[in-house]
């Protein structure tokens, strides 16, 4: 479990040509989330989500405004992240790239390690494989379970099932609130996918294209929960309201 | 499991359904005429007829024959094995420089900006420049030495490598190295899991031309300044008018040449390109 604090957080592009304008990403973004809790940010596209992510993660620099993740021990937070493909190496194999993360010293440890967060996602048999033997859901498997191996204090989840079919997303939806159960972490999650949004998360932070955040949202239904629940077409359709009461000034201009 | 590719036959299917599928269809009779080693033989074999027809033919051109018949000779003079040996020393020797020298510019190019606007018309100039000026110059520099062959092997080969190392280097997928730092994986594992697989392929095939631009160049000094090694041989017996023993000497350079395409880079390349052969093989 950790601690994420965002204070004024902005994010601007430099021009990559002469003549072009700075890209303004985020403009202004404040929050908090602790515990055991899994919190999504959802908002359209270009509204500087994953840009968001990337910062937390320390691949990209906030150009003002704080950044800070608390982890359970002292130093740096233990920072897992599930991207949108699975960014696995193709030339290795799935144990492989699950070794590759880890900071075990010993190559027996990483290996056990490995195989035993496999197992969590019942892909220990595929261990010997090589990515591209795997169906896209089975990689996205490997993505999760390489994330969790780490025992992350945060886990960053960006768009993970928005390349998969309905189906297969569907599942991994289910697997990875039951992991979420188990493990007790920190997820902060992104879409753009309202839906999936009140299915598995706790909050929802909505944000709109400027760039800023637009509402924030307790989500207080019980887990583990499913896309046919009731409660969660109502609050889908809320929250799909509030987002068209964002945009109104928008199209009325 | 059951979303695994396979290009194996699943669910339920009549009786003998999958074995019918899965069998080999039947070879024709002239099956040995259009398979892929058949192709290779018949090359070959053609190659040497319309040498032995050009060799009958033409006067100047020795026939393989008679090209055979010399190369014993030479061998029974004791020339054959002291002189290729002494050419695959300074070939080997060079290319092992090539191949530490050649990866590393090519990273330290794709790594740091400065390095390759330094480097980068150097580099274009050492492809563009022929062989022969570098072999004339070391041979005023040096006479006849091991040196000045291995130097020129060097100043041939090296941007060969230096070229593909480069665009492998920058072909390095950005996602993957995001992906590392973002978990924090160590420089030292990046590069031996990440970044030297990424450019194995290119590695390979900057290898393979840097060896056939270093063997040239090792051949061509051989032949205009010293007094051993294969090319060296050659320009002995064109100095003394011997088609044959030209003949002879050029088909030993080809069989090196050959011999070590097939035998070392072409397994070089397999084992850089396994995963891939494994990912097409699943799927389909």
């Amino acid at each position: 479990m950790a601690r994420l604090i965002a204070r004024d957080v902005k994010k601007v592009f430099a021009p990559t040509r002469q003549g072009q304008p700075p890209v303004v990403a985020l403009r202004n973004i404040s929050f908090e989330a602790e515990g055991h809790t899994f919190v999504t940010l959802v908002g359209p596209s270009g509204c500087g989500k994953s840009t968001f992510l990337n910062m937390v993660s320390g691949i990209e620099r906030p150009s003002g405004g704080t950044l800070e993740v608390i982890g359970r021990t002292e130093g740096d937070a233990r920072i897992g992240y599930v991207f949108q493909d699975p960014r696995l190496l193709p030339w290795k194999t799935v144990l492989q790239n699950m070794e590759y993360v880890l900071d075990d010293d010993a190559a027996e440890a990483r290996s056990e390690r490995g195989r035993r967060f496999l197992d969590l996602v019942n892909l220990s048999a595929t261990a010997e494989m090589y990515p591209g033997q795997l169906s896209g859901g089975m990689q996205q498997r490997v993505g999760i379970a390489r994330a969790m191996s780490i025992e992350p204090d945060l886990l960053l989840m960006d768009e993970p099932f928005s390349h998969l079919d309905a189906i297969t997303a569907r599942d991994l939806r289910v697997e990875l609130q039951r992991l979420w159960l188990e493990t007790q972490a920190t997820i902060l999650f992104v879409t753009h996918d309202v839906m999936e949004a009140v299915l598995l998360s706790s909050r929802v932070i909505m944000m709109s294209s400027q760039g800023v955040v637009f509402r924030d949202l307790d989500i207080d239904l019980p887990f583990p929960r499913k896309q046919t629940d009731k409660e969660v077409a109502i609050l889908q359709a809320e929250i799909l309201e509030l987002f068209e009461e964002m945009e109104r000034p928008m199209v009325d201009a | 499991m059951s979303d695994l590719r396979t290009t194996g036959v699943q669910g339920a299917m009549p009786d003998g359904a999958a074995e019918l599928l899965l069998a080999a269809p039947p070879k024709p009779w002239y099956w040995w005429l259009v398979s892929d080693r058949a192709a290779r033989y018949t090359a070959r074999v053609a190659f040497v007829l319309v040498w032995q027809w050009a060799g009958t033919t033409f006067e100047e051109i020795p026939a393989p024959t008679e090209t055979i018949e010399f190369l014993i000779e030479e061998f029974q003079r004791s020339e054959v094995f002291p002189n290729i040996a002494i050419s695959l020393m300074r070939a080997v020797t060079a290319l092992s420089v090539v191949l530490v020298l050649g990866i590393s510019i090519g990273i330290a190019m794709a790594r740091w900006w400065r390095v390759r606007y330094y480097l980068t018309d150097l580099i274009l100039v050492g492809i563009t420049l022929p062989a022969f000026i570098w072999a004339l110059l070391v041979v005023m520099w040096w006479g006849f030495s091991n040196i000045g062959p291995i130097a020129v092997c060097i100043l041939s080969a090296t941007p060969q490598l230096v070229v593909n190392t480069f665009q492998g280097a920058t072909a390095t997928p950005g996602k993957l190295l995001a992906m590392s730092d973002a978990f924090h994986v160590s420089n030292r594992r990046q590069f031996r899991w990440l970044t030297i697989p990424s450019m194995m392929e290119y590695i390979a095939a900057g290898f393979r031309s840097a060896v056939l631009a270093g063997w040239g160049a090792v051949l061509l000094v051989e032949w205009f300044g010293n007094d051993k090694g294969v090319g060296f041989r050659a320009h002995y017996w064109y100095d003394a008018r011997s088609f044959e023993g030209m003949m002879a000497w050029g088909l030993v350079m080809m069989i090196i040449i050959l011999a070590f395409d097939r035998i070392v880079m072409d397994r070089v390349v397999k084992a850089a390109r396994r995963w891939r052969i494994g990912t097409q093989e699943w799927s389909g």
